[in-house]
């Protein structure tokens, strides 16, 4: 009974100490986000800004000078539609203004979706060749293409209004299918963060005017 | 029991103290000690797109040490890249199967060759990383694997962010 007593002074005490370190946390002011301007989505790759060539056993996405100079040596998403709607995709780092991809090589993720909203992000499948799947889709007339969307849902974790909620599939003609955020503009407080955090630049912040 | 042994206990005693809590100081002073709470599952591995062993960045957080090596398998540089960064890099040569550091394959191909990277220091790993995030979602315990990454963006130490 005497050891109870101890054990739950023991409890009450680092219940307190806990209690004042959160008290504390939620009493400081936190951060002012600051009204940088609207996000948007910039426009897909056109058919002008890249060049996808099946040579022997690799793919090779050659590069338009604008594009090069902003994405030479960072990460672009290369993608293309399975048999059963779902968005495969490969990650690729851009090599001297170019992305090869190998006969051997899985895909990186796969992407599921409910109606156009994708709920789910998968690990491509190992034993499939990523070189395949887009052979096939552009055989079989489905969508394939570079984007810059890399499912990370960066922009997703760093909202903190959750003016970006899900990814979409972009369903207009130019889009192709690519993944884009979806943004509601009627939530957005303007702070800038997903365009910060975004990876690729996919998200740009439109400057205010009356700034 | 003897004095000696005793003494001998104390001495094993005080030595795992010293050892167990230089591991605690070193996760502190890289400024990640919640990479303590890694228990190794490589959960983040399974997801990362570039094929990363995504475990080795909390290993060094834990152990305040960027120089670590980690794996990839789908992280390309050209030749001089790869070799600016680290010599000692292992690389493999796109269309050959052979492994060699960057070093020495710097003196046998032109410096635009396109190498795979196959073992890099973490640091460098985060220097080449699009911070996609794809780890995070995966670990179990929720660790923010990305704040590392995005520490050691910045200059290649820990401490920053």
């Amino acid at each position: 009974m005497e050891m109870d007593k101890k054990n739950l002074t023991a409890f009450l005490a680092v219940l307190v100490v806990m209690v004042v370190i959160v008290g504390t946390d939620m009493l400081s002011p936190g951060i002012d986000i600051e009204k940088v301007g609207r996000p948007v989505v910039r426009p897909p790759f056109s058919d002008d800004d890249y060049n996808i060539t099946f040579k022997g056993d690799e793919i090779i996405i050659e590069l338009s000078p604008e594009i090069v100079e902003e994405y030479n040596g960072r990460f672009l998403s290369v993608y293309a539609y399975d048999e059963e709607g779902n968005h495969i995709s490969k990650l690729k780092r851009v090599v001297n203004g170019k992305i090869f991809i190998g006969r051997e090589e899985a895909p990186s993720f796969r992407a599921i979706f409910s109606n156009r909203i994708v709920s789910k992000v998968e690990k491509g499948d190992k034993e499939t060749s990523f070189y395949q799947i887009l052979k096939e889709a552009k055989d079989k007339g489905r969508y394939f293409g570079l984007e810059r969307c890399l499912l990370g849902r960066q922009c997703i974790k760093i909202c903190p209004v959750a003016a970006v909620d899900v990814l979409v599939k972009d369903t207009s003609q130019e889009g192709r299918g690519r993944i884009i955020p979806d943004i509601d503009y009627n939530k957005c407080i303007q702070g800038g963060l997903c365009a910060a955090r975004c990876p690729t630049n996919l998200i740009v912040v439109e400057k205010n005017e009356s700034k | 029991m003897e004095p000696e042994y005793r003494r001998f206990n104390v001495a094993l005693f005080l030595l795992a103290t010293l050892i167990l809590g230089s591991i605690v100081i070193n996760a502190f002073t890289s400024r990640h000690p919640w990479a303590l709470t890694c228990y190794q599952c490589k959960a983040c591995s399974l997801k990362c797109p570039l094929g990363y062993d995504v475990s080795v960045y909390v290993a060094a957080a834990a152990t305040d040490n960027p120089d670590l090596y980690m794996s990839a398998s789908n992280l390309q540089l050209t030749l001089e890249e790869a070799y600016r960064t680290d010599p000692d890099m292992i690389v493999e040569v796109y269309g050959d199967n052979k492994k060699m550091t960057s070093g020495e394959a710097y003196t046998r191909y032109s410096n635009d060759t396109i190498v795979w990277v196959r073992k890099l220091r973490v640091k460098d790993a985060a220097k080449f990383d699009p911070l996609d995030g794809a780890c995070d979602s995966m670990c179990p315990i929720n660790l923010p694997i990305t704040n590392i990454i995005r520490d050691l963006k910045e200059d290649g130490k820990f401490g920053n962010g």
